[in-house]
């Protein structure tokens, strides 16, 4: 911590002194202070006394925002208050010479083109890291200043911009890692070739709401990218013509993830390290033609074949349902995929696609699977080709979570089956069981063996269905634990059946 | 031998002298944690009573007791028992004394009671001295309107 007081500077505060202590701290030690509170306060201190008045501007980190509109004034005065903040960081950006995280939040009102340009210019004389400016209206105009490419030394840009932007094509961040693009228009699809060709050593971009207008394609293709988000607006397909294509061409891209409607095209370019992905493909509108979501989903699954770990949304699959449509079996094997989580974006308890059983037949070594509920179609006795048990389950698969389970027939069937043929199972939990005693004594007249865990905090318990046969080791523990208290508690009554270990 | 020796330093005692003449006898590893004390042993290494001329026996004691006691838990709950004076000059003891644990945890005790008051407040809880002219201060104040808005009422 900067600056220390000497003993002869002390002397006069002695104990008894209720004079100005605060304002006798070294410099370094109030700013310490100042840096622990919100903007706001620390602007505030200004008006304390003379020597306060330009202490907050030493701060190297600020965050101003106006989250939302003040609802007992009128419109004008709103639009006054945002342009008086505006007015006062760029003050700070020209009398300071030392921030380093500045942060501009304002809910959506027009502000002044030519202000924004200039703060931007002020910025630009600071050695800032980090940078977020979310701030204008969906429909006003706005070119990003040159002088953007002087940030040298920006890591971090979280770029909310709501106007449509024109993009110089000159363009460059030289130091850039991060990246969110956020609620802006693109005008072209020149603008959004020129960001991200002018981001040469971007390591995670995110695409949140954005609006392409009059724009068929665009291209990521970003040699040093290793996380992408997509997350574009799920109804924002108004034109059943107007289909957009996103070419993801990133060699070193590690993880991705893609929540948008589904008519949106993926084209998965060489995503060879990919190790995690996660895809929540859905189309409410039912505008777009059913064959061509199908292809599209199949085309992005097929790009994704290296993953490792996998969420997909029940939604997702069910795009795929209709076989007369698109041919599973053309699928890609996925070699690495160990882990499958199978969700629903909405409503929780949907079942399971009856997609399902296509997709585990080419993830071979799976070893973790989530479904939202059984798995029915394995069920199914008759088209038992069509319904066969993965291959995984004999060799690799050791863990099944199922979230929803209610003790009838069909699932105790479903998890008979499945312990039945695995070689390396372990363990099944159900997760909201409701129930919890009847379904336990379910599961325990068919022999299997069961404990209950706690979710701590969540308010339900998870039953987990132990492979007693084929694991003897855990068997082993869990008996031998009844058999010692046997042993150790022969004098008190204790109701075995009751005991949860 | 190196063991005996350690063995025998990190016994040793330390006498300590606050400003109102109260004396504390503390172990050399607790006394370390002072920077400034620490650098005083340096320089004289058979020192055994140590004037401490700017800190009163009442806030000497507290700063050892924290020393003693620190953890997450000790911090979270230390802060509560005192009233701003307290932290304040309990802030300038551990500036002086050079104990950056204690500086960090007072800075952000006294940060969390002064925040989102009004400039009244402030001033009162730390005494300061307006010393703005009226017209300065509502230059100020419209200048800054937007840090203005939304402030705890006293």
């Amino acid at each position: 911590m900067a600056g220390k007081i000497s003993s002869t500077d002390v002397h006069h505060i002695q104990g008894h002194n209720v004079d100005d202590m605060i304002s006798d701290l070294p410099e370094g030690v109030l700013l310490h202070i100042l840096s622990l509170l919100p903007t706001k306060d620390v602007v505030r201190t200004s008006v304390l006394a003379t020597k306060w008045r330009h202490l907050w501007t030493y701060l190297s980190v600020f965050d101003f925002k106006i989250p939302y509109p003040l609802y007992n004034k009128s419109k004008d005065q709103n639009q006054n208050s945002v342009n008086c903040l505006l007015d006062l960081v760029g003050r700070l950006l020209r009398k300071s010479n030392c921030v380093e995280r500045l942060s501009i939040d304002i809910f959506e009102i027009a502000v002044d083109g030519d202000k924004v340009s200039s703060l931007i210019s002020s910025a630009s004389k600071h050695k800032l890291q980090y940078l977020k400016l979310s701030l204008g209206v969906p429909n006003d105009k706005f070119a990003l200043p040159h002088c953007f490419s002087a940030f040298e030394s920006l890591n971090e840009l979280c770029l909310g911009l709501k106007f449509t932007l024109c993009i110089p094509s000159d363009i460059c961040f030289p130091s850039l890692k991060k990246l969110v693009v956020s609620d802006v228009t693109f005008a072209n699809e020149e603008s959004v070739q020129q960001l991200f060709s002018g981001c040469p050593v971007l390591q995670e971009l995110t695409l949140y709401n954005c609006y392409w207008e009059n724009i068929e394609q665009i291209s990521v293709a970003i040699s040093t990218l290793r996380k992408l988000t997509i997350y574009f607006d799920l109804c924002c397909v108004d034109d059943e013509d107007d289909y957009m294509t996103v070419m993801i061409d990133a060699v070193n891209l590690l993880s991705l993830s893609c929540t948008c409607h589904a008519a949106i095209r993926f084209i998965p370019v060489n995503l060879t390290s990919i190790v995690d992905a996660h895809v929540h493909l859905e189309d409410d509108s039912q505008l777009v033609p059913v064959l061509y979501v199908a292809h599209c989903i199949f085309e992005l699954l097929s790009g994704l074949n290296n993953v490792k770990s996998l969420d997909i949304t029940n939604d997702t699959l069910e795009c795929l349902i209709d076989r007369t449509e698109v041919d599973l079996n053309l699928l890609p094997t996925f070699h690495n995929l160990t882990h499958l989580y199978v969700y629903n974006f909405t409503d929780e308890s949907t079942a399971t696609s009856g997609v399902l059983p296509d997709i585990l037949r080419k993830t071979p070594k799976l070893e973790v699977l989530y479904i939202p509920t059984v798995v029915r179609e394995y069920l199914d006795g008759e088209d038992s080709l069509l319904n066969s048990l993965p291959c995984c389950l004999k060799s690799s698969l050791k863990r099944l979570h199922i979230l929803y389970f209610f003790g009838d027939e069909d699932e105790i069937e479903f998890v008979m089956l499945f312990l039945k043929n695995a070689s390396f199972f372990r363990e099944i939990q159900l997760a909201n069981v409701e129930k919890v005693a009847d379904i336990q004594d379910q599961l325990q007249s068919v022999g299997l063996g069961t404990y209950v865990e706690a979710c701590c905090g969540l308010g339900h318990s998870r039953i987990i269905i132990f492979n007693r046969v084929q694991i003897p080791g855990c068997f082993l523990v869990q008996d031998l634990c009844r058999s010692l208290l046997l042993l150790v508690l022969p004098l008190v009554q204790i109701d075995l059946n009751n005991l949860i270990l | 031998m190196a063991e005996e020796k350690s063995q025998a330093s990190s016994s040793k005692m330390l006498t300590l002298k606050a400003s109102d003449g109260v004396l504390f006898e503390v172990e050399l590893n607790i006394a370390k944690e002072m920077k400034t004390v620490q650098a005083y042993i340096d320089d004289c290494e058979d020192i055994e009573t140590i004037p401490i001329p700017n800190v009163l026996g009442k806030h000497l004691a507290i700063v050892i007791e924290y020393i003693k006691k620190t953890n997450e838990e000790y911090d979270a709950e230390f802060e509560k028992q005192w009233n701003m004076d307290d932290l304040q000059l309990l802030l300038l003891a551990a500036n002086y004394l050079n104990i950056s644990g204690l500086q960090e945890c007072l800075c952000k005790a006294i940060a969390k009671r002064i925040e989102n008051k009004s400039p009244e407040y402030v001033r009162k809880v730390f005494n300061i001295e307006n010393d703005h002219s009226p017209e300065e201060e509502a230059k100020l104040r419209k200048e800054y309107k937007w840090a203005f808005e939304g402030v705890d009422k006293d």
